[in-house]
Protein backbone atom coordinates (compact mmCIF):
# COMPACT_ATOMS: atom_id res chain seq x y z
CA UNK A 1 0.00 0.00 0.00
CA UNK A 2 1.56 3.23 -1.09
CA UNK A 3 -0.72 5.77 0.56
CA UNK A 4 0.16 7.10 3.97
CA UNK A 5 -2.30 8.02 6.71
CA UNK A 6 -1.69 11.15 8.74
CA UNK A 7 -3.33 12.87 11.68
CA UNK A 8 -4.59 16.37 10.91
CA UNK A 9 -6.90 17.30 13.76
CA UNK A 10 -7.30 16.71 17.50
CA UNK A 11 -10.07 17.58 19.95
CA UNK A 12 -10.01 17.04 23.71
CA UNK A 13 -12.74 17.17 26.34
CA UNK A 14 -10.90 15.38 29.14
CA UNK A 15 -10.10 15.54 32.82
CA UNK A 16 -6.62 16.89 31.98
CA UNK A 17 -7.95 19.69 29.82
CA UNK A 18 -10.74 20.85 27.55
CA UNK A 19 -8.43 22.02 24.80
CA UNK A 20 -5.04 21.13 23.39
CA UNK A 21 -3.12 23.82 25.32
CA UNK A 22 -4.48 22.62 28.67
CA UNK A 23 -3.78 18.99 27.79
CA UNK A 24 -0.20 19.79 26.77
CA UNK A 25 0.35 21.67 30.00
CA UNK A 26 -0.94 18.71 32.03
CA UNK A 27 1.21 16.23 30.09
CA UNK A 28 4.43 18.20 30.34
CA UNK A 29 3.91 19.11 34.00
CA UNK A 30 2.36 15.76 34.98
CA UNK A 31 -0.74 17.45 36.40
CA UNK A 32 -3.32 14.88 37.40
CA UNK A 33 -6.90 15.24 36.22
CA UNK A 34 -8.28 12.94 38.89
CA UNK A 35 -10.73 14.40 41.38
CA UNK A 36 -12.78 13.23 44.33
CA UNK A 37 -16.42 12.30 43.79
CA UNK A 38 -19.11 11.00 46.12
CA UNK A 39 -20.81 8.56 43.76
CA UNK A 40 -24.61 8.27 44.12
CA UNK A 41 -24.40 10.55 47.16
CA UNK A 42 -22.97 7.69 49.20
CA UNK A 43 -19.97 8.72 51.31
CA UNK A 44 -19.52 5.11 52.47
CA UNK A 45 -18.31 3.98 49.05
CA UNK A 46 -14.60 3.24 49.10
CA UNK A 47 -14.26 4.28 45.44
CA UNK A 48 -13.87 8.04 45.41
CA UNK A 49 -11.67 8.89 42.43
CA UNK A 50 -12.83 9.86 38.95
CA UNK A 51 -11.41 11.55 35.87
CA UNK A 52 -14.12 13.79 34.39
CA UNK A 53 -13.93 16.95 32.28
CA UNK A 54 -14.28 20.19 34.23
CA UNK A 55 -16.90 22.84 33.35
CA UNK A 56 -19.54 20.33 32.18
CA UNK A 57 -22.55 19.21 34.20
CA UNK A 58 -24.10 16.31 32.33
CA UNK A 59 -24.52 13.66 35.02
CA UNK A 60 -28.30 14.00 35.23
CA UNK A 61 -30.65 11.74 33.29
CA UNK A 62 -32.67 14.90 32.52
CA UNK A 63 -31.11 16.72 29.56
CA UNK A 64 -32.67 19.97 30.72
CA UNK A 65 -30.32 19.99 33.70
CA UNK A 66 -27.18 19.70 31.59
CA UNK A 67 -24.73 22.59 31.52
CA UNK A 68 -22.14 22.96 28.73
CA UNK A 69 -19.42 25.65 28.53
CA UNK A 70 -20.53 28.76 26.64
CA UNK A 71 -17.97 28.17 23.87
CA UNK A 72 -20.22 25.42 22.54
CA UNK A 73 -23.77 25.63 21.23
CA UNK A 74 -25.72 22.40 20.90
CA UNK A 75 -29.21 22.71 19.41
CA UNK A 76 -31.90 21.39 21.76
CA UNK A 77 -33.22 18.87 19.22
CA UNK A 78 -29.75 17.29 18.98
CA UNK A 79 -29.02 17.62 22.69
CA UNK A 80 -32.06 15.62 23.80
CA UNK A 81 -31.04 12.77 21.51
CA UNK A 82 -27.55 12.60 23.03
CA UNK A 83 -26.01 10.94 26.08
CA UNK A 84 -23.56 12.68 28.40
CA UNK A 85 -20.68 11.29 26.32
CA UNK A 86 -22.47 12.49 23.17
CA UNK A 87 -22.33 16.02 24.56
CA UNK A 88 -18.61 15.63 25.22
CA UNK A 89 -18.17 14.20 21.72
CA UNK A 90 -19.92 17.09 19.95
CA UNK A 91 -17.67 19.57 21.76
CA UNK A 92 -14.47 17.61 21.04
CA UNK A 93 -15.60 17.28 17.43
CA UNK A 94 -16.12 21.03 17.01
CA UNK A 95 -12.64 21.51 18.42
CA UNK A 96 -11.00 18.90 16.16
CA UNK A 97 -12.68 20.27 13.02
CA UNK A 98 -11.47 23.76 13.92
CA UNK A 99 -7.99 22.37 14.54
CA UNK A 100 -7.99 20.58 11.18
CA UNK A 101 -9.35 23.62 9.35
CA UNK A 102 -12.41 21.68 8.17
CA UNK A 103 -16.02 22.79 7.94
CA UNK A 104 -18.92 20.41 8.54
CA UNK A 105 -19.91 20.98 4.90
CA UNK A 106 -16.65 19.37 3.73
CA UNK A 107 -17.47 16.15 5.60
CA UNK A 108 -20.43 15.51 3.27
CA UNK A 109 -18.06 14.68 0.38
CA UNK A 110 -18.57 10.89 0.52
CA UNK A 111 -14.84 10.57 1.13
CA UNK A 112 -15.21 10.97 4.89
CA UNK A 113 -16.10 8.19 7.32
CA UNK A 114 -17.11 8.22 10.98
CA UNK A 115 -15.65 5.68 13.44
CA UNK A 116 -17.00 5.80 17.00
CA UNK A 117 -15.88 4.01 20.15
CA UNK A 118 -18.69 4.07 22.70
CA UNK A 119 -20.17 1.62 25.16
CA UNK A 120 -23.48 3.48 25.18
CA UNK A 121 -24.90 5.26 28.20
CA UNK A 122 -25.79 3.03 31.15
CA UNK A 123 -27.23 6.13 32.88
CA UNK A 124 -29.79 6.82 30.16
CA UNK A 125 -30.38 3.17 29.36
CA UNK A 126 -31.37 2.64 32.97
CA UNK A 127 -33.54 5.76 33.04
CA UNK A 128 -35.38 4.87 29.83
CA UNK A 129 -35.96 1.26 30.82
CA UNK A 130 -37.25 2.37 34.22
CA UNK A 131 -39.92 4.49 32.48
CA UNK A 132 -40.75 1.56 30.21
CA UNK A 133 -41.04 -0.94 33.05
CA UNK A 134 -43.08 1.45 35.19
CA UNK A 135 -45.62 1.71 32.38
CA UNK A 136 -45.48 -2.08 31.91
CA UNK A 137 -44.13 -1.55 28.40
CA UNK A 138 -46.98 0.73 27.30
CA UNK A 139 -44.87 3.85 26.80
CA UNK A 140 -41.32 5.09 26.75
CA UNK A 141 -39.10 8.00 25.72
CA UNK A 142 -39.24 8.21 21.90
CA UNK A 143 -35.55 9.15 21.86
CA UNK A 144 -34.63 6.41 24.36
CA UNK A 145 -32.90 4.16 21.85
CA UNK A 146 -31.07 6.95 20.06
CA UNK A 147 -29.63 8.52 23.20
CA UNK A 148 -28.58 5.44 25.11
CA UNK A 149 -27.55 2.33 23.19
CA UNK A 150 -24.00 1.67 22.03
CA UNK A 151 -24.57 3.15 18.56
CA UNK A 152 -25.68 6.52 19.95
CA UNK A 153 -22.69 8.45 18.60
CA UNK A 154 -23.06 6.91 15.14
CA UNK A 155 -26.81 7.60 14.89
CA UNK A 156 -26.64 11.17 16.05
CA UNK A 157 -23.32 12.43 14.78
CA UNK A 158 -23.37 10.59 11.45
CA UNK A 159 -26.60 12.37 10.52
CA UNK A 160 -25.67 15.68 12.16
CA UNK A 161 -22.45 15.82 10.16
CA UNK A 162 -24.12 14.54 7.00
CA UNK A 163 -21.59 11.71 6.66
CA UNK A 164 -22.05 9.86 3.34
CA UNK A 165 -19.18 7.41 3.69
CA UNK A 166 -18.45 4.78 6.35
CA UNK A 167 -20.35 5.06 9.64
CA UNK A 168 -19.46 2.32 12.14
CA UNK A 169 -19.06 1.70 15.85
CA UNK A 170 -16.71 -0.27 18.09
CA UNK A 171 -17.60 -2.07 21.30
CA UNK A 172 -14.46 -4.02 22.23
CA UNK A 173 -14.30 -2.58 25.75
CA UNK A 174 -11.00 -0.85 26.49
CA UNK A 175 -9.62 -1.47 23.00
CA UNK A 176 -12.63 0.15 21.26
CA UNK A 177 -10.83 3.44 20.69
CA UNK A 178 -7.76 1.77 19.19
CA UNK A 179 -9.98 -0.42 17.04
CA UNK A 180 -11.75 2.69 15.73
CA UNK A 181 -8.38 4.21 14.80
CA UNK A 182 -7.28 0.94 13.20
CA UNK A 183 -10.35 0.45 11.05
CA UNK A 184 -10.33 4.12 10.03
CA UNK A 185 -6.71 3.58 8.99
CA UNK A 186 -7.74 0.47 7.02
CA UNK A 187 -10.45 2.34 5.10
CA UNK A 188 -7.88 4.94 4.05
CA UNK A 189 -5.16 2.39 3.26
CA UNK A 190 -7.62 0.36 1.16
CA UNK A 191 -8.72 3.46 -0.73
CA UNK A 192 -12.29 3.31 0.55
CA UNK A 193 -12.14 6.73 2.23
CA UNK A 194 -9.85 9.71 2.18
CA UNK A 195 -10.68 10.89 5.67
CA UNK A 196 -11.68 9.26 8.98
CA UNK A 197 -13.28 11.11 11.88
CA UNK A 198 -12.51 8.94 14.93
CA UNK A 199 -14.33 9.55 18.20
CA UNK A 200 -13.84 7.90 21.57
CA UNK A 201 -16.17 8.90 24.39
CA UNK A 202 -17.41 7.78 27.79
CA UNK A 203 -20.06 9.07 30.24
CA UNK A 204 -17.98 8.46 33.41
CA UNK A 205 -21.12 8.41 35.55
CA UNK A 206 -21.75 6.19 38.58
CA UNK A 207 -23.77 3.90 36.31
CA UNK A 208 -20.91 3.38 33.88
CA UNK A 209 -18.05 3.16 36.40
CA UNK A 210 -19.31 1.50 39.59
CA UNK A 211 -20.05 -1.83 37.90
CA UNK A 212 -16.25 -2.15 37.68
CA UNK A 213 -16.12 -1.73 41.45
CA UNK A 214 -18.31 -4.82 41.74
CA UNK A 215 -15.50 -6.64 39.91
CA UNK A 216 -13.01 -5.17 42.44
CA UNK A 217 -11.20 -3.53 39.55
CA UNK A 218 -11.31 0.10 40.77
CA UNK A 219 -8.78 1.75 43.05
CA UNK A 220 -10.02 2.45 46.57
CA UNK A 221 -7.10 4.76 47.35
CA UNK A 222 -8.58 7.75 49.21
CA UNK A 223 -5.66 9.93 48.12
CA UNK A 224 -7.41 10.39 44.80
CA UNK A 225 -4.69 12.26 42.86
CA UNK A 226 -2.29 9.40 43.61
CA UNK A 227 -4.80 6.59 43.11
CA UNK A 228 -3.90 5.89 39.48
CA UNK A 229 -0.28 4.71 39.63
CA UNK A 230 0.68 2.44 36.72
CA UNK A 231 3.76 0.22 37.30
CA UNK A 232 3.93 1.23 40.97
CA UNK A 233 4.29 -1.40 43.68
CA UNK A 234 1.27 0.01 45.56
CA UNK A 235 -1.22 0.22 42.67
CA UNK A 236 -4.61 -1.21 43.61
CA UNK A 237 -6.87 -0.84 40.58
CA UNK A 238 -7.82 1.68 37.94
CA UNK A 239 -9.53 5.05 38.25
CA UNK A 240 -12.55 5.39 35.97
CA UNK A 241 -12.62 8.32 33.58
CA UNK A 242 -14.53 9.80 30.67
CA UNK A 243 -15.04 12.68 28.30
CA UNK A 244 -14.34 12.60 24.57
CA UNK A 245 -11.39 12.74 22.23
CA UNK A 246 -11.53 13.17 18.47
CA UNK A 247 -8.74 12.32 16.03
CA UNK A 248 -8.98 13.17 12.33
CA UNK A 249 -7.07 10.86 9.98
CA UNK A 250 -6.49 11.71 6.33
CA UNK A 251 -4.72 10.22 3.36
CA UNK A 252 -1.48 12.18 3.13
CA UNK A 253 -1.93 13.57 -0.39
CA UNK A 254 -5.53 14.56 0.34
CA UNK A 255 -4.41 16.39 3.48
CA UNK A 256 -1.45 18.09 1.81
CA UNK A 257 -3.52 19.31 -1.15
CA UNK A 258 -5.73 21.27 1.21
CA UNK A 259 -2.72 22.57 3.14
CA UNK A 260 -3.56 20.76 6.38
CA UNK A 261 -1.27 20.84 9.39
CA UNK A 262 0.05 17.32 10.00
CA UNK A 263 0.70 16.03 13.51
CA UNK A 264 2.04 12.56 12.79
CA UNK A 265 1.74 9.52 10.60
CA UNK A 266 -0.13 6.39 11.70
CA UNK A 267 2.08 3.74 10.14
CA UNK A 268 0.22 0.54 10.91
CA UNK A 269 -1.69 -1.47 13.44
CA UNK A 270 -2.51 -5.02 14.54
CA UNK A 271 -4.84 -6.97 16.81
CA UNK A 272 -4.54 -10.35 18.53
CA UNK A 273 -6.85 -11.95 21.07
CA UNK A 274 -5.47 -13.81 24.11
CA UNK A 275 -8.08 -16.57 23.92
CA UNK A 276 -7.44 -17.04 27.60
CA UNK A 277 -9.99 -15.42 29.96
CA UNK A 278 -13.11 -13.23 29.71
CA UNK A 279 -11.75 -10.52 32.02
CA UNK A 280 -8.11 -11.17 32.99
CA UNK A 281 -5.17 -10.71 30.64
CA UNK A 282 -2.91 -13.63 29.86
CA UNK A 283 -0.51 -13.58 32.86
CA UNK A 284 2.53 -13.20 30.63
CA UNK A 285 0.84 -10.95 28.09
CA UNK A 286 1.22 -13.48 25.28
CA UNK A 287 -1.52 -11.96 23.12
CA UNK A 288 -0.25 -8.43 23.66
CA UNK A 289 3.32 -9.47 22.79
CA UNK A 290 2.12 -10.98 19.53
CA UNK A 291 0.06 -7.85 18.79
CA UNK A 292 3.11 -5.63 19.29
CA UNK A 293 5.19 -7.84 16.95
CA UNK A 294 2.50 -7.77 14.27
CA UNK A 295 2.03 -4.00 14.59
CA UNK A 296 5.78 -3.40 14.16
CA UNK A 297 5.73 -5.66 11.12
CA UNK A 298 2.74 -3.79 9.69
CA UNK A 299 4.67 -0.53 10.09
CA UNK A 300 7.75 -2.14 8.54
CA UNK A 301 10.10 -1.56 11.47
CA UNK A 302 12.19 -3.57 13.95
CA UNK A 303 11.76 -3.41 17.72
CA UNK A 304 14.95 -1.40 18.20
CA UNK A 305 13.54 1.45 16.09
CA UNK A 306 10.83 2.25 18.63
CA UNK A 307 11.66 5.25 20.84
CA UNK A 308 8.70 5.25 23.18
CA UNK A 309 5.87 2.96 24.22
CA UNK A 310 2.59 4.51 25.28
CA UNK A 311 1.53 1.67 27.56
CA UNK A 312 -2.03 0.58 28.19
CA UNK A 313 -1.09 0.06 31.91
CA UNK A 314 -4.25 0.92 33.83
CA UNK A 315 -2.80 0.57 37.34
CA UNK A 316 -4.29 -2.85 38.02
CA UNK A 317 -1.97 -5.42 39.61
CA UNK A 318 -2.49 -8.08 36.91
CA UNK A 319 -2.67 -5.87 33.81
CA UNK A 320 0.51 -3.84 34.36
CA UNK A 321 2.41 -7.01 35.20
CA UNK A 322 1.30 -8.81 32.03
CA UNK A 323 2.08 -5.80 29.83
CA UNK A 324 5.52 -5.32 31.42
CA UNK A 325 6.34 -8.95 30.73
CA UNK A 326 5.12 -8.70 27.13
CA UNK A 327 7.17 -5.54 26.46
CA UNK A 328 10.21 -7.28 28.01
CA UNK A 329 9.83 -10.20 25.59
CA UNK A 330 9.31 -8.18 22.40
CA UNK A 331 11.94 -5.53 23.10
CA UNK A 332 14.59 -7.77 24.71
CA UNK A 333 18.01 -6.24 24.11
CA UNK A 334 16.78 -2.70 23.46
CA UNK A 335 14.76 -1.90 26.58
CA UNK A 336 17.31 0.67 27.82
CA UNK A 337 16.69 2.81 24.73
CA UNK A 338 12.89 2.84 24.92
CA UNK A 339 11.00 5.02 27.35
CA UNK A 340 7.70 3.53 28.55
CA UNK A 341 4.91 5.45 30.21
CA UNK A 342 1.18 5.23 30.77
CA UNK A 343 -0.95 8.38 30.46
CA UNK A 344 -3.44 6.80 32.86
CA UNK A 345 -1.44 8.00 35.87
CA UNK A 346 -2.79 11.45 34.89
CA UNK A 347 -6.05 10.68 33.12
CA UNK A 348 -7.35 7.54 34.80
CA UNK A 349 -8.76 4.87 32.51
CA UNK A 350 -11.30 6.23 30.06
CA UNK A 351 -12.34 2.76 28.78
CA UNK A 352 -13.80 3.06 25.24
CA UNK A 353 -12.18 6.46 24.79
CA UNK A 354 -8.70 5.47 26.03
CA UNK A 355 -7.25 4.34 22.69
CA UNK A 356 -8.25 7.57 20.93
CA UNK A 357 -7.08 9.80 23.79
CA UNK A 358 -3.75 8.01 24.01
CA UNK A 359 -3.16 8.12 20.27
CA UNK A 360 -3.86 11.86 20.40
CA UNK A 361 -1.33 12.17 23.25
CA UNK A 362 1.22 10.27 21.12
CA UNK A 363 0.60 12.77 18.29
CA UNK A 364 1.37 15.65 20.67
CA UNK A 365 4.57 13.92 21.84
CA UNK A 366 5.76 13.46 18.25
CA UNK A 367 4.78 16.89 17.04
CA UNK A 368 5.91 18.90 20.08
CA UNK A 369 9.00 16.82 20.86
CA UNK A 370 8.61 15.40 24.33
CA UNK A 371 8.11 12.04 26.00
CA UNK A 372 5.49 11.63 28.70
CA UNK A 373 6.63 10.61 32.19
CA UNK A 374 4.93 8.27 34.64
CA UNK A 375 2.79 10.16 37.13
CA UNK A 376 2.59 8.75 40.65
CA UNK A 377 5.36 6.23 40.08
CA UNK A 378 7.18 6.14 43.41
CA UNK A 379 8.34 2.56 43.92
CA UNK A 380 8.57 0.54 40.74
CA UNK A 381 7.02 -2.89 41.10
CA UNK A 382 9.85 -5.45 40.84
CA UNK A 383 7.94 -7.13 37.97
CA UNK A 384 8.21 -3.91 35.96
CA UNK A 385 11.81 -3.05 36.84
CA UNK A 386 13.23 -4.13 33.47
CA UNK A 387 11.43 -1.22 31.76
CA UNK A 388 12.80 2.31 31.44
CA UNK A 389 10.05 4.23 33.24
CA UNK A 390 10.90 7.95 33.41
CA UNK A 391 9.29 9.75 36.34
CA UNK A 392 9.05 13.11 34.54
CA UNK A 393 8.15 14.24 31.05
CA UNK A 394 11.27 15.03 29.03
CA UNK A 395 11.85 17.32 26.04
CA UNK A 396 13.17 15.00 23.33
CA UNK A 397 12.62 14.25 19.67
CA UNK A 398 10.79 10.95 19.18
CA UNK A 399 10.49 9.23 15.82
CA UNK A 400 8.50 6.06 16.48
CA UNK A 401 5.87 5.41 19.18
CA UNK A 402 3.99 2.20 19.84
CA UNK A 403 0.56 2.72 21.41
CA UNK A 404 -0.85 -0.30 23.29
CA UNK A 405 -4.45 -1.12 24.24
CA UNK A 406 -5.84 -4.20 25.96
CA UNK A 407 -9.36 -5.00 27.08
CA UNK A 408 -11.73 -7.53 28.55
CA UNK A 409 -11.79 -10.83 26.74
CA UNK A 410 -8.04 -10.60 26.23
CA UNK A 411 -8.43 -8.26 23.24
CA UNK A 412 -5.21 -6.47 22.28
CA UNK A 413 -4.75 -3.69 19.74
CA UNK A 414 -1.54 -1.77 18.97
CA UNK A 415 -1.06 1.27 16.74
CA UNK A 416 2.32 2.48 15.50
CA UNK A 417 2.92 6.20 15.00
CA UNK A 418 5.76 8.04 13.32
CA UNK A 419 6.96 11.63 13.48
CA UNK A 420 5.79 13.24 10.23
CA UNK A 421 8.31 14.02 7.54
CA UNK A 422 7.28 14.90 4.03
CA UNK A 423 8.96 12.49 1.62
CA UNK B 1 -59.29 17.71 38.89
CA UNK B 2 -55.68 16.88 39.80
CA UNK B 3 -53.47 19.91 39.21
CA UNK B 4 -51.09 19.53 36.27
CA UNK B 5 -48.52 21.90 37.64
CA UNK B 6 -47.04 19.95 40.49
CA UNK B 7 -43.57 21.03 41.58
CA UNK B 8 -42.65 17.46 42.47
CA UNK B 9 -43.53 16.18 38.98
CA UNK B 10 -40.15 15.57 37.37
CA UNK B 11 -41.62 16.00 33.90
CA UNK B 12 -42.40 19.60 34.79
CA UNK B 13 -39.27 20.56 36.70
CA UNK B 14 -36.65 22.35 34.59
CA UNK B 15 -39.17 23.37 31.92
CA UNK B 16 -38.70 26.84 30.40
CA UNK B 17 -40.36 29.62 32.43
CA UNK B 18 -42.87 30.40 29.66
CA UNK B 19 -44.12 26.83 29.62
CA UNK B 20 -44.31 26.58 33.40
CA UNK B 21 -46.31 29.80 33.48
CA UNK B 22 -48.69 28.55 30.77
CA UNK B 23 -49.27 25.31 32.70
CA UNK B 24 -50.02 27.25 35.90
CA UNK B 25 -52.52 29.47 34.07
CA UNK B 26 -54.23 26.46 32.51
CA UNK B 27 -54.39 24.78 35.91
CA UNK B 28 -56.30 27.73 37.32
CA UNK B 29 -58.62 28.43 34.41
CA UNK B 30 -58.96 25.21 32.37
CA UNK B 31 -60.01 27.37 29.44
CA UNK B 32 -59.41 26.50 25.78
CA UNK B 33 -57.38 29.66 25.23
CA UNK B 34 -55.02 28.80 28.10
CA UNK B 35 -54.68 25.28 26.70
CA UNK B 36 -53.73 26.84 23.35
CA UNK B 37 -51.03 28.81 25.17
CA UNK B 38 -49.67 25.57 26.68
CA UNK B 39 -49.58 23.88 23.27
CA UNK B 40 -47.80 26.84 21.73
CA UNK B 41 -45.22 26.91 24.54
CA UNK B 42 -44.57 23.17 24.09
CA UNK B 43 -44.08 23.58 20.33
CA UNK B 44 -41.71 26.45 21.01
CA UNK B 45 -39.75 24.37 23.51
CA UNK B 46 -39.42 21.16 21.51
CA UNK B 47 -39.93 22.40 17.96
CA UNK B 48 -37.65 24.14 15.48
CA UNK B 49 -36.00 27.43 16.49
CA UNK B 50 -37.94 29.25 13.77
CA UNK B 51 -41.35 28.71 15.36
CA UNK B 52 -43.25 31.95 15.94
CA UNK B 53 -46.63 33.27 16.99
CA UNK B 54 -47.52 33.39 13.27
CA UNK B 55 -48.55 29.75 13.23
CA UNK B 56 -52.25 29.08 12.80
CA UNK B 57 -54.60 26.15 13.24
CA UNK B 58 -53.92 25.22 9.62
CA UNK B 59 -50.16 24.91 10.22
CA UNK B 60 -49.11 21.39 9.26
CA UNK B 61 -46.43 19.88 11.48
CA UNK B 62 -44.54 18.13 8.72
CA UNK B 63 -45.13 20.34 5.66
CA UNK B 64 -45.00 23.75 7.38
CA UNK B 65 -42.83 23.25 10.44
CA UNK B 66 -40.48 20.67 8.97
CA UNK B 67 -40.99 18.23 11.83
CA UNK B 68 -40.42 14.54 11.30
CA UNK B 69 -42.42 11.69 12.78
CA UNK B 70 -39.88 11.27 15.57
CA UNK B 71 -40.24 14.91 16.63
CA UNK B 72 -44.02 14.47 16.71
CA UNK B 73 -43.66 11.46 19.01
CA UNK B 74 -41.66 13.67 21.36
CA UNK B 75 -44.58 16.14 21.62
CA UNK B 76 -46.94 13.27 22.23
CA UNK B 77 -44.70 11.80 24.94
CA UNK B 78 -44.61 15.18 26.61
CA UNK B 79 -48.38 15.70 26.47
CA UNK B 80 -48.92 12.19 27.82
CA UNK B 81 -46.67 13.02 30.76
CA UNK B 82 -48.06 16.39 31.77
CA UNK B 83 -51.74 15.72 31.08
CA UNK B 84 -51.59 12.08 32.26
CA UNK B 85 -53.31 10.85 29.13
CA UNK B 86 -52.60 8.14 26.58
CA UNK B 87 -52.46 8.81 22.85
CA UNK B 88 -52.75 5.79 20.56
CA UNK B 89 -50.99 5.36 17.20
CA UNK B 90 -54.37 5.74 15.45
CA UNK B 91 -55.08 9.01 17.25
CA UNK B 92 -51.58 10.20 16.48
CA UNK B 93 -51.98 9.56 12.76
CA UNK B 94 -54.97 11.93 12.68
CA UNK B 95 -53.11 14.87 14.22
CA UNK B 96 -51.39 16.54 11.30
CA UNK B 97 -52.08 20.19 12.00
CA UNK B 98 -52.03 22.46 15.01
CA UNK B 99 -55.82 22.72 14.86
CA UNK B 100 -56.22 18.95 14.92
CA UNK B 101 -53.84 18.65 17.88
CA UNK B 102 -55.74 21.35 19.80
CA UNK B 103 -59.11 19.73 19.07
CA UNK B 104 -57.81 16.33 20.11
CA UNK B 105 -56.38 17.56 23.42
CA UNK B 106 -59.50 19.57 24.21
CA UNK B 107 -61.61 16.47 23.66
CA UNK B 108 -59.29 14.31 25.75
CA UNK B 109 -59.15 16.78 28.65
CA UNK B 110 -62.83 17.73 28.76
Amino acid sequence: MSSRTVVTGLGFITCIGNDQAEVLDSLRGLKSGIREEVFLGNPNLTVKAVGKPLDFEVDSANWRKWKVPQDYFIDSSLKRSLSPHGIYAVCALEQALGDAGLSKEELKDGETGLYCASAGSPLLLHENLTVLRKAKGERGNPLGVLCSIAGTLNFNLGSWLGIRGTNCGFVSACTSGSHAIGYGWDDIALGRQKRAIVIGAEDATAESLLPFSAMRALSTNSDVKRASRPFDRDRDGFVGAGGATVVILEEEGFARRRGAKIYAEVAGWAQVNDGYHRASPHPEGEGLAETMRKALKAAGICPDEIDHICAHATSTPAGDKAESHAIGEVFKGCLDDISVSSPKGLTGHSLSMAGVLELAICCLMLERGFSLGNANLENVDPVCEHLRLPRKSEETVLTWILNNSSGFGGINVCNVLKRYEHR
Amino acid sequence: MTPIFNESNEAIQELPAELQEALKCYDNSRTDSDLDAVIFAVLKDLGPNSISAEISDETNFIKDLGLDSLAITEFVFFFEDVFRIRITNEELSEMNSLGELKAFLKGKLS
